[in-house]
Parts: C-alpha cells; sequence; structure tokens
C-alpha cells in the first residue's frame, strides 16, 4: 500500500509537521505519535479532523477508511469538557 | 428590520438549558434578549464566589442560592413576557423524556462527559435537538445534533475517542462504583470563552431552519486567540449505541412501584433482553465466606466500601452490576421492590418498547 503524505497540525498552529504514513495507520496512531512527539498534555483527550474536507475522523477507523488523500491537512484538537464552572 | 430574524416564531419557540455556569449563563442571556417563548433551566448547584467572574446573570448578594433559580428570576429580569421555569437538582433525575419532547432544543453546558452522554441519550430518546457547548481558557467547541429532522445524524458519542471512555472508567472500581476519592480535574474557562460559545450556539439554534444552515451534526471549533474556526462535520458511526435506537419506538410511560409493568409483558419471552438506563447493583458476594447479599439498587447510590465484607473484615465482596437483565430475572428481582432505574427498553417483534419510570 503506497504511502500517504499528509500535514498534521495542532489547534493552535504551533506544531505542524509533513509527514508519510501507511494508509492502514489507524487515526488512534497519529493522535499517539502527536502526543508523544509534541509533548502534548497527556491528561487532556484529542480528537482529529480533516480541515481539508471538513470531516471529524473516527480514531478507531483506519486511514485508508476515513478516505485521507495526499496533501489532506490533519488539525488536532483536545477535547472540551467544561462549560459550568 | 434583520431579514432573517423571524420575532414570531423565535416567541413560539421554547428550550431546555442544562447547567447554568458560564456557557449556560452566556445562552440563558441571548435567548432571554431575543425574546424565546419558554425556557426551562436545571441545575443541581449553588452560587459560589469563584463563579461569578464569569457569569453574566449572577451578583454577590446570589451567593449560595441555587443557580438554576436565580438563573430563571434573571431572565425575566431582562424580558418579563418570557415563561421561564426552573429545576434544581440533577438532569438525569430531574428531566424527563416525554418532557424533553415537549421542548425545540436542549442547550448542554455541563462541564463533564459523563453529563452530555446522558443528555445526549435523554435528546436521542426524545428526538429533541442537542446543542452542545464546551470551553477551556482558550478554546470554544459548539456542536449541533439535529435529532429532530435528521435520524441518520451522528450522536454526541458517535466520535468521542475511547481515550474519555477510559477516563471515565477511571472514576470507578468494581465495575461501576462510585471512588470516594476521586478528584475532577479543574478547568480553567474565561467569560471570553464562554461568551463565543453562548452566541455561537444560539445562533446554530436561530438558523436551524435558514436556507444556508449546515445540514446535519457538525462541531465549532474556535481557537479565540489566533481567532482560526474551523467547522467540520461528524458521520454516524454504526457501532455507537445509538444505532440501537428506533425512531418509531412505543413509549409508555409507567408508574415505578414494585407491582409494576416492567415485570410482565404480553408476548415477550421471559428469557428476552430488556435494556436498562441505569446499571444496577444486583448482589454481593463473599469470594471469603460466600455470603451473597441481595442489593437491587441503582449503582450511583454506592461506591467501592460495597467490596467490603464485614463479617470477614476484608475487601473480599464481589459486586455484581448489571444493565441488561431478562423478563425472568426482572420478575424475580423487582417483583417486591421498586426498579431502579429511570427507563428500559425491549424489542418486541418489529418494534421496540420504551418504558419510562414515573416517580
Amino acid at each position: 500500500m503506497e504511502e500517504l503524505s499528509i500535514i498534521i497540525r495542532t489547534a493552535d498552529k504551533s506544531r505542524k509537521a509533513e509527514i508519510g504514513i501507511s494508509p492502514s495507520h489507524k487515526v488512534s496512531d497519529i493522535i499517539e505519535g502527536a502526543i508523544y512527539n509534541w509533548a502534548l498534555p497527556k491528561d487532556n483527550d484529542y480528537t482529529i479532523i480533516n480541515a481539508t474536507s471538513n470531516k471529524v475522523l473516527n480514531p478507531s477507523d483506519t486511514l485508508q477508511y476515513s478516505e485521507i488523500r495526499n496533501g489532506d491537512i490533519l488539525e488536532i484538537q483536545p477535547v472540551l469538557t467544561a462549560g459550568r464552572r | 428590520m434583520i431579514d432573517w430574524f423571524d420575532q414570531k416564531k423565535i416567541k413560539e419557540t421554547s428550550v431546555i438549558v442544562a447547567g447554568v455556569g458560564a456557557t449556560g449563563n452566556e445562552v440563558l442571556k441571548n435567548l432571554s434578549l431575543l425574546g424565546i417563548g419558554r425556557i426551562h433551566i436545571v441545575d443541581f448547584d449553588r452560587i459560589e464566589e469563584h463563579n461569578l467572574t464569569r457569569t453574566v446573570l449572577f451578583n454577590e448578594k446570589d451567593i449560595g442560592r441555587y443557580k438554576a433559580e436565580v438563573a430563571a428570576e434573571a431572565c425575566l429580569h431582562l424580558d418579563p413576557s418570557i415563561k421561564v421555569s426552573h429545576k434544581s437538582g440533577d438532569l438525569w433525575k430531574s428531566l424527563s423524556i416525554r418532557q424533553i419532547k415537549s421542548f425545540d432544543a436542549v442547550f448542554c453546558c455541563v462541564d463533564n462527559h459523563e453529563a452530555r452522554i446522558r443528555l445526549n441519550e435523554l435528546c436521542l430518546w426524545a428526538q429533541v435537538d442537542l446543542y452542545n457547548l464546551a470551553i477551556d481558557s482558550r478554546y470554544v467547541a459548539v456542536e449541533k445534533y439535529p435529532f429532530s429532522k435528521d435520524r441518520g445524524c451522528a450522536c454526541y458519542q458517535c466520535n468521542l475517542p475511547a481515550s474519555v471512555y477510559k477516563g471515565l472508567r477511571e472514576r470507578y472500581s468494581c465495575g461501576w462504583l462510585r471512588k470516594k476519592a476521586f478528584e475532577e480535574k479543574k478547568v480553567p474557562t474565561t467569560a471570553i470563552t464562554a461568551g463565543i460559545a453562548g452566541a455561537s450556539a444560539c445562533s446554530l439554534f436561530l438558523q436551524r431552519d435558514h436556507k444556508d444552515s449546515p445540514q446535519g451534526s457538525l462541531r465549532m471549533y474556535v481557537d479565540t486567540i489566533s481567532l482560526n474556526t474551523t467547522v467540520a462535520y461528524l458521520d454516524h458511526q454504526e457501532d455507537c449505541f445509538c444505532s440501537s435506537i428506533f425512531y418509531d419506538y412505543i413509549y409508555f410511560k409507567v408508574k415505578n412501584k414494585p407491582t409494576g409493568v416492567p415485570i410482565r409483558c404480553n408476548g415477550v419471552e421471559k428469557d428476552f433482553p430488556v435494556y436498562l438506563s441505569d446499571k444496577v447493583v444486583l448482589d454481593v458476594i463473599c469470594r471469603n465466606c460466600g455470603t451473597i447479599r441481595a442489593i437491587n439498587g441503582n449503582a450511583e447510590s454506592y461506591d467501592e466500601s460495597l467490596a467490603y465484607c464485614s463479617d470477614c473484615n476484608a475487601l473480599s465482596n464481589d459486586v455484581v452490576i448489571k444493565d441488561t437483565l431478562n423478563f425472568e430475572e426482572l420478575s424475580a428481582r423487582f417483583s417486591e421492590t421498586v426498579l431502579p432505574v429511570k427507563f428500559l427498553y425491549f424489542c418486541k417483534g418489529d418494534h421496540q418498547v420504551l418504558l419510562e419510570m414515573e416517580a
């Protein structure tokens, strides 16, 4: 399976990287890689959107199933929980 | 004067606002000023001093009073012509599916995943639109789930990452008993993020029928520092629990008394599964002395101390917790006691039947 070339970035745009990755990888693998490589806070939950197609990606799906294409920009967003305090 | 703004329609609209903290205050302020017809407010909490930096409807003299009550008074102060009711209590216990059905939308302004998951479930059953607001000190997320119009739309749980469920499980021990010492993570928020969340959610709600309004479930995400905003669409997931809900289910409200309806149902096999809305502690069984004690109570009412066997003076009890029983088990356990759940559902032929318990 041919590698995909995609761009990963954080929601605040402070981190951005172009990566090559197999389409058989899961979306959650990208989240884990970003947390590890960019030292994102581990006590947060994260979700990913495809900023090119404006779709929220399911972490348990593969990149192929999520129809990720070469050049797509994926944005990692913290899952927010607060609002009441 | 404003081409997209239909004051008459807004006056005929009714909403529930669950949670009256930073975002709930903003939603209520906006809806009151816009002259919405009817608002029902739910919150279990009382006002504390630290709330006042992010809550436009509260002030110092309100400290110690219930948030829902004070917010209701403030809404009427902003527009005496709107109808406002309030309930100071837990949303799961305070809101019935039948009650939610009589509103046009629910604004979820709570501060934890558990409450969001529960409100999502109630709105799914009630087929009422859900607007979910969440903030921290920098970001804003506003989600729209149009359950009333789009039967195949994603629900709040469809795209929740597994790490959220993992985090929820860490609050419990022995399956679903609360950990006594668990401390919630405090998330700082600001009046700015709350204001943007409240305005965005109200705008999405007001324009839900506009021809240019985006369709389906979506999430708007704002970075209040860079002002970068994304709108992303959420897909329904076939393996999500919401796929098991029939949209044309048969609804009954039943008296929750020992001889209630759930025990017998004509035409349903006694070993058919019955799905309960709440986890129920059935028994505790000591691994050392073999003592079996029937509990038959809602798991939320108990904590991890249930694992302690007083006869053995040890944490030797296994706790049996279930949220699915069959009719035979229900009959054996709850023919003489109240069934400690909010609702239950089962399938009968091609139909799904929902029984909501009346206290």
